[in-house]
């Protein structure tokens, strides 16, 4: 090989990248005019493209089925956009842990952080909310998100500690450290089952399964902007973890200060998943499948593997969300069940290839 | 220069590294020698700044190890560990490349891509620059490593500073040839103000190449100088409880050494 064809090669290689990820975007903006389209009430592409871009363009002021518009703006509308950036927040939080921990298997759901921030969650409801009324006489706006993402950091910095021995993380210290935190949290949302009342019932079974369903603009907005705040913060961490993955000393020894780097993945990585949580619930395995199948599509380079896993993340939990709308009509299939039910079988497909991912386990 | 100075370091009460005072000089290639658990690893990275907490002063190019800046240091130390095991797909290019990340934030003249494409030639993995690292053999890790480390300081070297590589074992996985070709490689490098530091457990390997010698053993420097003061029968025997004889290889003045 010439050295003019390792360069031809290096640029080819980013522009199929660049390609790969236009095609993503591509994918997601029609599982978007999807997402609106399809329901109960069907509204056909063309109609929702034409209510979309009347929207979002003041001057255009075409004329419209009237019910369509209500049920594009305020029904379907908040729920899409709840999808596509929980989707994104996990998919991305997914791919920072796992070069955090140099594990593949790293999906919050499976190392205990989205139960970590489901059973704070479920803990302010059953208890906080009673606490904080008898002692303030009211409940802060957003004490539950923040209890969800302090339980997701909790869950990250015990994990953290426990699973790293000597700056290098064993893959399964790291599951099995993910099923002591998931079965922790599950006795303690057990506990408090019992001793909650009809309606804080209903509300755990949402944290649980997890659902798209609770999509309203006013009470989402807030966190949806926090959210965006996080993702845009990991995605551009793409050269130090790629460094991260190669170990932390070979990080180090390239020059990146490894502890705050460690920190603000941590820190921005638990908002994520807490976050997310807060919204719709544990939706599992969407942070391990997306930043894989990237991975299989544009290789492990993570400034493109990051921002190509947040636009596939929307896109994925699209389609689970019309899937779990669709499959019962006209009731509703928690989107955890329908996520689970793809990733579960993935990830013992990824355990049984472990050698060829290059895991010792 | 590399100057370490009284360096001691104990972790959970063993003391894992005993007053240690050495110089590894520029333009030369540095062997640490010793028996498995003499301090060795310990040694390369109490200097990489890999390890803290130890007591004693380590300076590279004259600056204190504490004081130097993380990215412009990495701009001109690099560093090869033992083995290295990535879990994920990256191409044998793209580690290579990652080399340029201190650089690309501290020098204004960039390697150029012909310039890693040199590096990967000298190291003969051009051919396998698309492969995924992780399924490669040892010996080939190790070489894409070594590739990696040479990239790092590159620009550094180009801009005429000195520039310092500590390579633990990297001759453990190759060929005879290739083990051959690295050091004659670092031997052609250090020319353009280099400091090598390496360990070897291949004493003939040191013995044809080696310019100067750290002799470890229990933690502890036992002697330290050019090759051919240092090493002796004696020493060797002693270093190594083992029974050999140091023998001269006809014209040329090597010397190699063979268990009895």
């Amino acid at each position: 090989m010439s050295a003019q064809s390792l360069s031809i090669s290096l640029t080819k290689i980013r522009q199929q990248r660049i390609l790969t990820i236009v095609f993503l975007i591509c994918l997601l903006l029609v599982s978007i005019v999807l997402g609106l389209a399809i329901g109960p009430l069907k509204i056909p592409a063309l109609n929702t493209i034409n209510i979309l871009v009347d929207i979002f363009n003041p001057f255009i002021n075409g004329t419209h089925d009237h019910i369509q518009e209500t049920v594009i703006s305020s029904l379907r509308g908040p729920r899409v956009v709840l999808g596509v950036i929980t989707g994104a927040a996990l998919a991305v939080a997914g791919a920072c842990f796992q070069s955090l921990f140099r594990n593949p298997l790293a999906d919050p759901g499976v190392i205990g952080v989205s139960a970590g921030a489901a059973t704070a969650a479920v803990i302010y409801i059953v208890l906080g909310q009673g606490l904080l009324i008898s002692l303030l006489g009211y409940t802060p706006k957003f004490a539950l998100p923040i209890s969800a993402m302090l339980g997701a950091l909790l869950a990250v910095i015990v994990l953290y500690l426990f699973v790293n021995r000597k700056g290098s993380i064993e893959v399964a210290t790291l599951l099995l450290a993910g099923i002591a935190l998931n079965a922790f949290c599950g006795s303690v949302t057990g506990i408090l089952v019992f001793i909650s009342d009809d309606q804080q019932l209903r509300e755990l079974t949402f944290w649980t399964l997890g659902s798209l369903a609770r999509a309203q603009w006013d009470a989402v907005v807030p966190i949806l902007i926090l959210l965006l705040v996080v993702i845009s913060a990991l995605v551009f961490k793409g050269n130090a973890l790629n460094a991260f993955s190669l170990g932390e000393a070979d990080a180090y020894h390239l020059g990146f200060d490894v502890k705050r780097i460690k920190r603000s993945i941590v820190i921005f990585g638990a908002a994520a998943v807490g976050a997310a949580v807060a919204l719709t619930g544990i939706i599992g395995f969407v942070g391990l499948v997306v930043p894989h199948i990237v991975r299989l599509l544009i290789g492990a380079d993570n400034r493109y593997v990051l921002p190509a896993s947040a636009i596939a993340g929307g896109g994925l939990m699209l389609l689970a969300d019309m899937f779990a709308r669709i499959v019962v009509q006209p009731a509703e299939m928690p989107i955890g069940v329908i996520t689970s039910l793809i990733g579960a079988p993935f990830f013992l497909y990824l355990l049984s290839r472990r050698k060829h991912l290059g895991l010792s386990v | 220069m590399i100057t370490v100075n009284h360096l001691s370091y104990d972790i959970n009460g063993s003391r894992l590294l005993r007053d240690v005072t050495v110089n590894f000089q520029m333009a030369q290639l540095n062997v640490i020698l010793g028996p498995n658990g003499a301090g060795k690893s310990t040694l390369i990275k109490a200097v990489s700044g890999e390890i803290e907490r130890i007591h004693g002063d380590v300076s590279i190019a004259e600056i204190n190890l504490g004081d130097w800046n993380p990215q412009k240091l990495a701009c001109r130390r690099a560093v090869v560990a033992q083995f290295n095991q990535i879990a994920f797909p990256f191409t044998v290019a793209e580690i290579v490349m990652m080399g340029l990340l201190p650089s690309s934030v501290y020098s204004k003249n960039l390697a150029s891509e012909n310039e890693v494409h040199a590096i990967m030639e000298d190291l003969e993995i051009t051919h396998l620059s698309n492969r995924i690292y992780s399924t490669l053999s040892g010996g080939e890790q190790q070489r894409v490593s070594i590739a990696r480390a040479l990239v790092q300081v590159l620009s550094a070297n180009n801009n005429n500073e000195s520039c310092y590589l500590l390579l633990d074992e990297p001759t453990a996985n190759l060929d005879l040839k290739h083990q051959h070709e690295l050091l004659r490689l670092l031997k052609r490098k250090i020319q353009n103000s280099y400091c090598v530091v390496m360990i070897l457990h291949d004493i003939n390997l040191a013995l044809q190449y080696a310019d100067n010698v750290v002799l470890m053993k229990e933690g502890e420097v036992v002697e330290t100088g050019s090759i051919n003061d240092v090493i002796s029968e004696n020493t060797l025997n002693t270093i190594f409880s083992v029974q050999g004889i140091l023998k001269n290889v006809e014209d040329g003045g090597k010397r190699f050494f063979i268990l009895n």
